[in-house]
């Protein structure tokens, strides 16, 4: 039993983590809101259809950080602002031939996480779902309880929000 | 007045020195107030160096308490600050900088708003602009009996907002200036 | 040709640019914004963004979380208690939240913020900010000094005019009751 559990515990962790990670920007909330949510797979797994299992995880994730997300609004009193690790600067998008191009990626990279953290719901479940994650539309409209022209629609819009948020970045001729 | 200059520059990301399409230094309001040489870096009693990715921050962070603050800093692509106080040292070399700077202000199509002269008081303030819209605004100012300020800000300004700000807000006494650590660039 | 009738607005261009790259609109409506696009540099740059931004979401990482995690759940599900590890519960400024998310997508999963670090950010904010307030203060201290009324003499008149019409003294200080003279 625990067997089977394992595998499949294995099998959706890193989507599941993953999730959590874009929609939270926390990697110790992150670990937090996995551990729950594969622990409620284990405490619900005779319930759970095998069929839907990927959906149920994900929709549970999303649930629990959301909570989580209430939570610690009612704690902080800081509004949403970009942060930046230094140590990151060393890990840049190395496909770029020089620096000067890779200063450039990374900045870019930077602020569109900076904009996905600004999109709200339900954009940027969907956002992340299919454009991070690979999810057909289909598998996320069953996530997020949605019909799936609906996440077209989610996605198109989140997008050109992103877009708008990163309108400074429009080439110019 | 302590001799120990208080410098405030916060550059919060370290980019590559040449690295980034949008950086303040290619925007058309930019002035590149350490080239031109004012004053001696090292005896500034302010100096203040703001780029785009700390002024979002600083726009996100202020949203809640001070909205009119924070619209303001979200249009703004950088600000730069120097003040250099002037008791007793030569003016005459600094107004010679000053008119310098004035001067480079001109040749680089910026357009002279005001132009004040008082008693050895002098104040410029030159605006950037494209079409219709401003997109820099400096201000030189010498006070022989106090100090000199070079201000340059880039990006999306509304003057009016600025000056009403501006004037809300008061310049604490030298002892309450925060200090910061300085980041290289 | 174009027909008139038919042209798209930028507005509603912009509107279709994402779908257009999905290539999710009917084949009409493909063709009318595929008509914009070649005929509108500004749409068409619009277009590169967005083109761009899909590109980098896609090549953003998907970590995995640490076997530590994986093996706590399996140990309570063996049947020993397992208590969430103890987190230094400092306010969750999201200022650190999306430095951690940043070091996640420019670093891949092994880079984390620690708290310490996230801490030194949201000073360098904090700091960052009452330098933004000094900037402004320092601006208004000169104008206010020179007698200036920066709205009227900023935006209504944008010359250099004599004293006597330009410099308004509705913000001046006790020692501003000098006259001025402009040059």
């Amino acid at each position: 039993m625990l067997t089977a559990f394992e595998d499949t515990a294995q099998r959706y962790r890193r989507r599941v983590y993953s999730f959590a990670r874009y929609l939270l920007s926390s990697r110790e909330e992150a670990e937090d809101v996995t551990q729950e949510v594969l622990l409620r797979l284990w405490r619900h797994r005779q319930g759970v259809d095998e069929e839907r299992l990927g959906s149920w995880l994900l929709r549970v994730t999303r649930n629990a950080c959301y909570d989580l997300l209430r939570k610690r609004r009612s704690e902080s009193a800081a509004g949403l602002a970009p942060g930046f690790d230094d140590e990151a600067e060393e890990e840049v998008a190395s496909a770029e031939p020089d620096p000067q191009s890779r200063a450039e990626a990374t900045d870019f990279r930077r602020r569109l996480l900076v904009a996905l953290a600004e999109i709200g719901e339900p954009y940027k479940s969907v956002v992340i779902l299919r454009e991070v994650q690979g999810l057909p539309h289909r598998e996320i409209g069953e996530t997020l309880g949605i019909p799936e022209v609906t996440v077209r629609v989610h996605l198109h819009r989140g997008r050109k929000r992103l877009r708008e948020l990163m309108k400074e970045d429009v080439p110019h001729e | 007045m302590s001799a120990k200059p208080i410098a405030l520059t916060v550059v919060l990301f370290c980019l590559a020195a040449a690295g980034w399409a949008q950086k303040p230094e290619s925007q058309p309001g930019y002035v590149p107030i350490d080239e031109l040489g004012l004053f001696p870096r090292d005896k500034l009693e302010v100096e203040i160096n703001i780029g785009p990715p700390l002024l979002r921050m600083i726009a996100a962070g202020t949203k809640q308490d001070d909205p009119g603050f924070s619209a303001v800093m979200d249009g703004l692509k950088s600000i730069q600050v120097q003040v250099f106080p002037v008791k007793g040292v030569d003016t005459g070399a600094v107004k010679t900088k000053i008119d310098r700077a004035v001067h480079w202000l001109e040749g680089h199509g910026w357009q002279s708003t005001v132009k004040v002269r008082d008693q050895g008081q002098e104040t410029y303030v030159y605006l950037k602009m494209t079409g219709d819209r401003i997109e820099g605004l400096t201000l030189l100012s010498l006070d022989p009996k106090d100090e000199a300020v070079v201000i340059n800000i880039v990006g999306r300004i509304d003057p009016a907002e600025l000056g009403r700000l501006g004037q809300s807000l008061h310049v604490p006494q030298l002892k309450n200036v925060p200090t910061g650590k300085k980041k290289p660039e | 040709m174009n027909r008139p009738h038919d042209a798209l607005p930028c507005e509603e261009a912009l509107d279709l640019l994402e779908p257009y790259l999905d290539a999710d609109l009917p084949p009409g409506e493909m063709d009318r914004v595929r008509r914009h696009l070649e005929a509108c540099s500004a749409c068409a740059a619009e277009l590169s963004l967005a083109a761009r931004i899909q590109r980098e979401l896609r090549a953003l990482p998907q970590p995995d979380c640490p076997p530590e995690v994986i093996e706590r759940v399996r140990r309570a599900g063996r049947g020993e208690v397992v208590p969430f590890p103890a987190r230094e519960r400092a306010p969750r400024w999201r200022i650190a939240a999306a430095a951690a998310l940043v070091a996640l997508a420019v670093g891949g999963g092994a880079l984390g913020v620690h708290i310490q670090h996230v801490r030194q950010q949201q000073e360098q904010v904090a700091q960052a900010t009452r330098e933004a307030r000094l900037a402004l203060a320092y601006f208004g201290k000169v104008t206010r000094k020179a007698g200036l009324d920066v709205r009227d003499e900023v935006l209504e008149k944008r010359l250099v005019v004599p004293v006597a019409r330009s410099v308004s003294r509705s913000l001046g200080t006790a020692d501003d009751a000098e006259p001025r003279k402009e040059l």
